[in-house]
């Protein structure tokens, strides 16, 4: 059922966000074209000018648009499709609740990621390409080097790890949203308001659990600086309870209203 | 014919009567096969277990009988639909006297008025046809 | 005759307001019950509470041996008040929506009865008006070969031809196996279909009886005596 729940869930999202890489992709062509031909003295003609302008506003705004989209599916994806009256659908298939939320959170996922690489990759047609990429990939040969003096080969194990905690992250800051989105569905009246507010809230008792934390585990504030392969292995290992922790906190909390507390209007 | 349900009275009960008079009347002959109950309950709007009761009612009377591979049907016994139009012709008859001696006429002035009735009828008929 | 829905003692508050109080209830399968109340008398109420749209403060929903959740859900087919669907879909793409979430979905009556109500399959959602919508919902609920219909009230909204075609969908789906129950404050409309009937006032059951029961006791017709339970 999972699977079927992935396949219309990405169908929902994918007419939104493929449109919007696509032209964001485009502008980036064509300001990379109106840079080209800026070398041909294109710009110096008044019209020129403004058009290269227009283009590049346009392209800022998509880009600004890319993220904020991304937060606004996000949320409506949850809001509108599980607590709004498709709720009624919803929540009537024979589905368990928590397939709902690990639907979402995975589908968003893929698309706050997916944003990521494709305002990334924008930005790469948009510069010129000889320049920034070789420097770039410069650059991070010798971080790779300096981390290899380091730590030895331990460092892909780590590269590994970090990719792992930054989903971990990502995964708790997205179930973060949705149990705020389901208490503010407990209140009567001013139901995004109250979302809000309860964002506030629980970020604020996750950064009192992590002060708790970090204070009852002496090492960990040597996280900032890791010397040994081992001491980065028992940082990670650190950040990762604590992630984990709070993600699943904030899941069960969320499958808990879902399924005990669901009052739709 | 359409069905004409009155809503103070039980449906089921209607039901019976609707369906003699159409066995009686000849809209559904002796020994023809009756539509089935959903069709039936379709036609006449009713809940299919209200229609179902009232088929079973009638197939107690012996007025229908049920085939079991073809379904069900109207008796061929002409003697039983012949009884069954004398009762219905009979309530009919009580009704009409009841509702002529609550507007006060005696027996022998309603005997009279129908024969008028039924001759002046029977002129017209004629009249018709000459 | 065995049983579809049960309940026992089942309550449920809101705040400190009961929205159902106590209520017991046996419906056997192969009915069609009408669950009559006045607006607010917590029709709803228990239609969610089977649904698992809401959870019981106290007393249990036992439908078809089952405590409300994923085996109900397979087998009941619910048509709440509200339009739930989306805006994106053609009404073919949640046909197969329904196709691939419920085994018991029908997908060629679902096309049958969409072609009798002249709604092209490959029109959007987004485009329907509200009347339509109605219908495609009813359509997909009636497509189903379920066991237990909770139809919350189906024809409040739309126009006599409408109303006759589903109750006439209502006759013609129906069979032995299944139950079902259609609640509604316009009784003189469907009375005729139902056997069995609910009357439900401020969250208490105050009568169920069959149709015939009513007539043939009281002398009136079921709209007739609702009118005199629930006056004002």
């Amino acid at each position: 059922m999972l699977r079927k729940l992935l396949k219309y869930e990405i169908k929902a999202t994918a007419r939104l966000f493929l449109p919007l890489y696509l032209v964001l992709l485009v502008f980036a062509g064509i300001n990379r074209m109106f840079s080209i031909i800026h070398f041909e003295s294109f710009n110096d003609s008044a019209f020129g000018g403004i058009t290269a302008g227009i283009s590049m506003t346009v392209y800022i705004t998509l880009m600004a648009g890319t993220f904020v989209m991304t937060l606004v599916v996000l949320i409506q994806r949850f809001y509108k499709n599980l607590l709004g009256d498709e709720g009624y659908l919803m929540f009537t298939l024979p589905v368990h609740s928590w397939k709902h939320i690990l639907n979402k959170l995975i589908v968003s996922m893929i698309w706050v990621t997916s944003s990521g690489i494709v305002a990334l990759l924008s930005v790469l047609i948009l510069v010129p390409l000889d320049i920034s990429l070789k420097e770039f990939l410069r650059q991070i040969r010798l971080f790779g080097i300096q981390l290899m003096d380091q730590f030895g080969v331990g460092v892909y194990l780590i590269g590994l790890e970090t990719v792992f905690l930054s989903f971990l992250f990502l995964a708790s800051g997205i179930l973060m949203i949705y149990a705020a989105i389901a208490l503010g569905h407990l209140f009567n009246k001013h139901k995004l308001l109250a979302s809000f507010g309860m964002y506030i809230v629980l970020g604020t008792i996750s950064k009192i659990f992590l002060s708790v934390y970090a204070l009852s585990i002496g090492h960990f504030e040597n996280i900032e600086n890791v010397g040994t392969f081992f001491e980065s292995q028992i940082a990670f290992f650190l950040v990762f309870i604590y992630v984990t922790v709070i993600a699943a906190v904030y899941f069960l909390l969320t499958q808990y209203i879902l399924k005990k507390k669901l009052n739709l209007e | 014919m359409p069905w004409d349900l009155k809503s103070d009275r039980p449906i089921y009960t209607q039901l019976i009567e609707q369906i003699e008079l159409m066995i009686c009347s000849g809209i559904y002959a002796l020994g023809t096969k009756l539509p089935s109950v959903r069709d039936l309950a379709q036609e006449a709007a009713v809940n299919p277990n209200t229609m179902q009761k009232a088929l079973a009612k009638l197939e107690e009377d012996g007025l229908l009988y049920t085939n079991r591979t073809s379904g069900r049907f109207v008796t061929e016994d002409a003697d039983i639909v012949k009884q069954v139009k004398g009762r219905l012709a009979l309530s009919q008859i009580n009704d009409f006297l009841k509702k002529m001696k609550n507007l006060g006429f005696q027996n022998k002035e309603i005997i009279s008025m129908v024969e008028n009735l039924l001759e002046s009828k029977e002129d017209d008929y004629h009249e018709h046809n000459s | 005759m065995s049983t579809i829905l049960e309940c026992k003692n089942l309550t449920k508050k809101f705040g400190g307001k009961n929205a159902l109080e106590a209520v017991d209830l046996n419906i056997s399968r192969g009915r069609i019950v009408g669950l009559l109340g006045p607006n607010g008398s917590g029709k709803t109420t228990l239609i969610k509470l089977c649904n698992e749209l809401l959870t019981p403060t106290s007393g249990e929903i036992l439908i078809g041996g089952y405590h409300p959740g994923i085996k109900t859900k397979k087998i009941v087919a619910y048509l709440p008040e509200n339009t739930y669907l989306n805006d994106w879909m053609k009404v073919s793409e949640i046909i197969n929506f329904f196709k691939d979430f419920y085994t018991d979905f029908n997908s060629e009556k679902a096309f049958d009865m969409l072609k009798r109500l002249n709604i092209d399959p490959q029109d959007k959602l987004k485009t329907m008006s509200k009347g339509t919508k109605e219908k495609v919902q009813l359509i997909l609920v009636m497509s189903r070969e379920a066991q237990l219909y909770l139809l919350d009230e189906p024809i409040g909204g739309v126009d006599p031809a409408a109303r006759d075609y589903i109750l006439d969908t209502i006759i013609s789906n129906y069979n032995e196996n299944a139950t079902v129950i259609l609640s509604t404050h316009l009784i003189s409309d469907i009375e005729r279909i139902l056997e069995d009937i609910i009357f439900i006032k401020e969250g208490q059951i105050v009568l169920t009886k069959t149709v015939d029961e009513i007539r043939d006791e009281e002398g009136k017709s079921v709209d007739a005596l609702f009118r005199e339970v629930f006056k004002c």
